[in-house]
């Protein structure tokens, strides 16, 4: 599943407003909760994991893109 | 899930209810841990059955207290698969004592300590607990004893107040973390026959409350242990109030 898919289906936004620069605090579907579940969801489609810091160091979509790309993911 | 090599932290596990889960789960070939307020139980329950139980000792319906053995537990390499809030109170008051010279009202101390032992500590270590789960990404089960008192039973303000409180956190934790993998559910016994329940009614008592159970007896710690087993292995059970009744309704 890709980052755009992920987003779409946890938080309902399309892929054309995903900017790098668009803030998780934003997104009208976005809370705490949320926020854990598409960390999970992540997880689970680039079969990697985040550490507690990391989590809550991700405020961005730029900040996830380059989270997912220091674990070793190609996107 | 499996019970059979399960971590199982068990609130309040040194005597009754609790007691029965802790020994049932051992013999179950579960890694059973206890968090119990009294020192004494704690030595005996290490002895006792596979001598594999781990407990110690810590008063639930103080945070301090929770957050530094849960870090002491964790610490040890210790991950919990499931939670059974079992540790509580039971406590009988009127809301007014008209027959009462001094204060007549509920008194407010017992109120605070039956809300910190019986709601406070089921928030305090199922916090933490799911915490770690999330932070392992493991699946896991909270289980919390509740009453058929939280329905409303006369007499029982503080006691009845706290159980509904068991309740409703059951429901908004299923809901709020189900996404999650994490399962909840409560289990609320009706009378049971545990020491203290003998010890809190007479023989007349007793008989008078058979004949309002359905199944006109008293129910046993096993029919607990079963609930608990039951919500543990049904991995599509969540969010649910257990009554573990006889059919009795209060």
């Amino acid at each position: 599943m890709s980052l755009e898919t992920v987003f779409l289906e946890v938080l309902s936004v399309p892929k054309a407003q995903l900017s790098d620069s668009l803030s998780l605090k934003d997104i009208p579907s976005w809370d705490s909760m949320a926020h854990m579940m598409l960390i999970i969801r992540l997880e689970e489609s680039f079969q990697m994991q985040f550490s507690g810091d990391e989590i809550a160091d991700l405020i961005t979509v730029g900040d996830i893109r380059s989270g997912l790309r220091r674990h070793g993911i190609t996107l | 899930m499996n019970i059979t090599g399960a971590t199982i932290l068990v609130t309040g596990g040194g005597r009754g209810i609790g007691r029965h889960i802790v020994e049932r789960l051992d013999s179950d070939s579960a890694q059973v841990c206890v968090l119990e307020v009294d020192e004494a139980a704690c030595v005996e329950l290490r002895r006792s059955g596979s001598g594999n139980i781990r407990a110690w000792a810590c008063d639930v319906s103080d945070p301090d207290a929770v957050d530094a053995v849960l870090r002491e537990i964790t610490g040890a390499g210790v991950a919990i698969d499931v939670l059974i809030n079992n540790a509580g109170i039971i406590h009988s008051e009127s809301l007014v004592n008209m027959l009462s010279r001094t204060d007549r009202v509920h008194a407010r101390d017992t109120w605070r300590r039956v809300m910190a032992m019986d709601l406070d500590s089921v928030f305090f270590v199922t916090s933490r607990v799911v915490e770690e789960m999330l932070l392992k990404r493991r699946k896991g089960v909270v289980i919390s004893i509740s009453s058929i008192a939280a329905g409303g039973n006369a007499g029982q303000s503080a006691y009845s107040a706290a159980k509904a409180g068991v309740n409703a956190l059951t429901k908004t934790w299923a809901k709020e973390l189900g996404g999650m993998g994490l399962r909840f559910a409560a289990i609320a016994p009706g009378f049971i026959d545990t020491p203290s329940t003998r010890a809190a009614l007479c023989e007349t008592a007793l008989a008078g409350l058979q004949q309002k159970i359905p199944l006109r007896r008293l129910g046993d710690m096993e029919s607990i242990f079963l609930a608990a087993r039951h919500i543990i292995e049904n991995d599509y059970l969540t969010g649910t109030v257990l009554e573990i009744d006889g059919g009795m309704v209060i």
